[in-house]
């Protein structure tokens, strides 16, 4: 008998080289658009909200982890969450408020469903609906972006009523791609987050037929309703849902056809909400909602394979 | 990427062969399913490998068969593709052999 000296395993050998952590550092590099941009317009605080956010996301993985007695693996994904929640928390969020809601994200959102791979809800999105159940008071007071040093200004979110511009519609445009507004720490720069969304894109780390669906029957709906479309798009977080949230793998259907239902249902829900419900935006319950049916998705829309034709009916 | 592997050197070299390749061995982990999809996208024959795959882990080998586990012909594109490091074809190469041994025995 000969020494052993091979690992002897069945093919394929190698391997693309895109582990999870390394998609998910991607993620995070993306990311640094939106947050460089809200970093800019809200200055020190947006700053120590995100870094307070991704701690606490981290340690809790840890923590939870541990309690459930699985190896922890630092595989960026708890980065991505804290990261995200951060971004569509309001600048003058209190710092303990942000870490309670971060660990709730994972605590609960994430790892009390098994962890990455079996949560059915955004983990961001999860935190942040419960934040806005739980502090419905600091969860929407906006200011206007102030940048470092400055007061801060309350101020009222392009989206809600009573909102008031004073000046041309192309200056609100412009503020609003660029980010000059007030809401979110992540969501104001539209521009910055469709760099970081086509770098996704380019890289194929997401594919387009979610924020392409999402965001152009946002579009569609809304010219239908006799709204102005441009306005909708740009205005509150449907840039940064449509690219980073509704996005998320393990919360969206895993087939081609069934992103574009996936991102048409968040669509319609979002116009729905902005325009029938009583809250001025949508983003965050449309995308959890269309989560919740992304399992419903997987088991009724499926790939036909190569070459199958159909069998008559009277076979099956 | 899809050769037979060899447990020892004593195996001819035959007419048919084309190269052998002898790889530093590199241990995996696999990681839980994060429904990427990239298994669908890189799959020639438009299979679910991922669910497969899963199928097959539980040992669900009649879902198995209704999902097309027959199709497959075992590229290894999946297995390849996946980010969680996750031997899909393997898994289906297990799958396939359960389902001959019990068609056998029928």
């Amino acid at each position: 008998m000969p020494e052993r000296k091979f690992l002897v395993s069945p093919g394929p050998h190698i391997w693309w080289g895109y582990s999870v952590s390394k998609i998910m550092y991607i993620v995070v590099l993306a990311l640094m658009f939106p947050t460089a941009a809200g970093v800019y317009f809200f200055g020190y605080h947006a700053l120590s909200v995100i870094a307070v956010s991704v701690a606490a996301a981290v340690l809790t993985e840890y923590a939870v982890r541990k309690l459930r007695k699985r190896a922890f693996v630092m595989d960026g994904s708890a980065v991505v969450t804290g990261l995200l929640l951060a971004l569509i928390l309001p600048p003058t969020i209190p710092l303990w408020m942000a870490a309670v809601g971060s660990v709730f994200s994972i605590a609960i959102v994430k790892e009390a469903f098994g962890g990455l791979g079996h949560n059915i809800f955004n983990p961001a999105l999860g935190g942040r609906a419960f934040m806005a159940a739980c502090y419905s008071v600091k969860m929407t007071t906006w200011v206007s972006p102030m940048g470092f040093g400055a007061d801060a200004v309350t101020t009222a979110t392009p989206l809600s009523s009573n909102f008031i511009w004073e000046g041309d519609k192309l200056s609100l445009y412009r503020d609003l791609f660029l980010g000059n507004i007030g809401g979110s720490i992540g969501e104001t720069s539209a521009l910055l987050i469709l760099v970081g969304g086509i770098l996704l894109i380019a890289l194929s780390i997401i594919s387009w037929m979610i924020p392409v669906a999402y965001i152009g029957t946002v579009a569609l709906l809304t010219l239908a309703l006799g709204q102005d479309a441009i306005f909708h798009i740009l205005a509150g977080g449907l840039m940064i849902g449509a690219f980073f949230m509704a996005t998320d793998y393990v919360t969206s259907p895993i087939t081609a056809r069934g992103k574009i239902i996936f991102g048409i249902g968040a669509g319609i829900l979002t116009v729905v909400i902005r325009r029938f419900g009583g809250l001025p935006e949508g983003v965050c319950y449309s995308i959890l909602f269309m989560n919740a049916l992304t399992p419903l998705i997987d088991r009724y829309v499926k790939v036909r394979p190569y070459g199958l034709v159909k069998k008559a009916k009277s076979e099956g | 990427m899809m050769g037979i592997s060899q447990p020892d050197l004593d195996f001819p070299v035959t007419k048919g062969t084309s190269c052998v390749l002898v790889k530093e061995s590199t241990p995996i982990r696999e990681q839980d399913c994060i429904s990427c999809g990239r298994c669908l996208e890189v799959c020639p024959m438009h299979l679910m490998p991922t669910i497969l795959a899963k199928y097959a882990k539980a040992g669900r080998y009649d879902d198995c068969k209704k999902a097309y586990i027959d199709d497959c012909f075992e590229c290894g594109a999946c297995a390849y593709a996946c980010p969680a490091n996750i031997p899909i074809v393997q898994y289906i190469k297990v799958a396939k052999n359960e389902l001959i041994k019990r068609a056998a025995n029928k």
